[in-house]
């Protein structure tokens, strides 16, 4: 009867445990997101260095943000995000406007993605 | 190469926790709903071990679940007997009274060959010598012999039990070390040891092995060298 007990306990911390990914998913997200349409809204109307500077944050945000996900998700789809966020930087700095926006809307839908494929949804399990 | 090192044995541990948890059922004949979550386990620890780009949680999560959900499932079937039949199968009599049941047989996929290699595991080489052969839900073949062909026994024969012939030696010195727990079980006293070991001029360190039973019969190894 224990084991049963604990059986219960376990597949009860394994549903808080998976919830909790989800949360932090969900919380890192639109941490980004909101820095992300800020930093897009930032690059039509401030100068190539305020933008730069900004996407360096944004980039150091986002190696925090990377170190907390991949507990929780695969690190291929976190590498993408990663990949898209090294080339923001020289993006603004060297006056690339339109490849710069471009590449901060593919990190915005690569971290909706991210978090639409967590998402316990039949769409996602079947 | 230290990350798949660390998480072999992370998993390792996850996986021999998970077992004990699951108990003796799991280490013994697998029922069908236990070969498929040895199979899972093996899988997806396999996967997380190679696989680093997967999180260790996206193993330590399913392993669990399954461990957990096999408990109560085995819980649960054992309340509800119309979930364990769905669940394990029923038991199915293959030969009764020396007559194979071929209807049966083909039901369960099960050729001449595997039957009578069955048999013979069991000691039994003539069909009509079978009263009962029941396929286990585990898919061993359990074999009841007809009375005139099941080997005798002391109880047919009426032999009178001499002492307790019932239980067999036990150890109790293994190796030097003395088990207390097997002088409880036959009844007997550490002074009875200590002159056992004074009469064979041997101390307990110097014991490589000694058993003994409830009539205080021994059979004492000493070390050699």
């Amino acid at each position: 009867m224990k084991r049963v007990v604990l059986a219960y306990v376990l597949l009860i911390g394994m549903v808080g445990l998976s919830s909790w990914g989800l949360y932090v998913l969900g919380d890192c997200r639109s941490e980004m997101t909101k820095e992300i349409d800020g930093l897009l809204s930032a690059s039509c109307s401030e100068d190539d260095s305020y933008c730069a500077e900004r996407a360096r944050l944004l980039t150091t945000k986002w190696i925090d943000t990377h170190r907390t996900l991949c507990r929780y998700v695969r690190h291929a789809q976190l590498d993408q995000v990663t990949l898209a966020m090294a080339r923001l930087e020289p993006l603004a700095a060297y006056g690339e406007k339109g490849e710069f926006t471009a590449e901060l809307m593919r990190c915005r839908i690569l971290l909706d993605d991210i978090w639409d494929s967590e998402l316990p949804l039949l769409r996602n399990i079947a | 190469m230290f990350i798949v090192f660390f998480r072999t044995i992370i998993i390792y541990l996850i996986i021999i926790i998970c077992i004990r948890i699951m108990g003796k059922r799991q280490l013994g004949e697998l029922q069908p709903s236990e070969f498929v979550i040895a199979i899972l386990i093996s899988n997806i620890a396999t996967l997380s071990i190679e696989d680093t780009d997967i999180p260790l949680l996206g193993a330590i999560v399913p392993i669990v679940t399954l461990m957990c959900s096999e408990v109560i499932l085995s819980a649960v079937t054992l309340k509800n007997s119309k979930i364990q039949t769905a669940v394990t199968g029923n038991p199915v009599v293959v030969i009764h009274n020396g007559i194979i049941d071929q209807e049966e047989m083909r039901e369960l996929r099960l050729s001449i060959e595997d039957l009578m290699s069955q048999l013979r595991i069991n000691n039994v080489f003539d069909v009509r010598d079978v009263a009962w052969a029941i396929v286990e839900t585990n898919g061993k073949l359990t074999v009841y012999q007809k009375f005139e062909a099941r080997p005798v026994t002391a109880g047919m024969l009426s032999l009178p039990a001499q002492g307790q012939q019932n239980t067999p030696p036990m150890v109790l010195i293994s190796d030097g070390v003395l088990l207390p727990k097997t002088l409880e079980l036959c009844n007997l006293s550490p002074k009875w040891l200590e002159n056992i070991l004074s009469e064979n001029s041997a101390a307990l360190h110097d014991v490589f092995l000694m058993t003994c039973d409830p009539s205080a019969q021994y059979y004492l190894v000493k070390k050699e060298g």
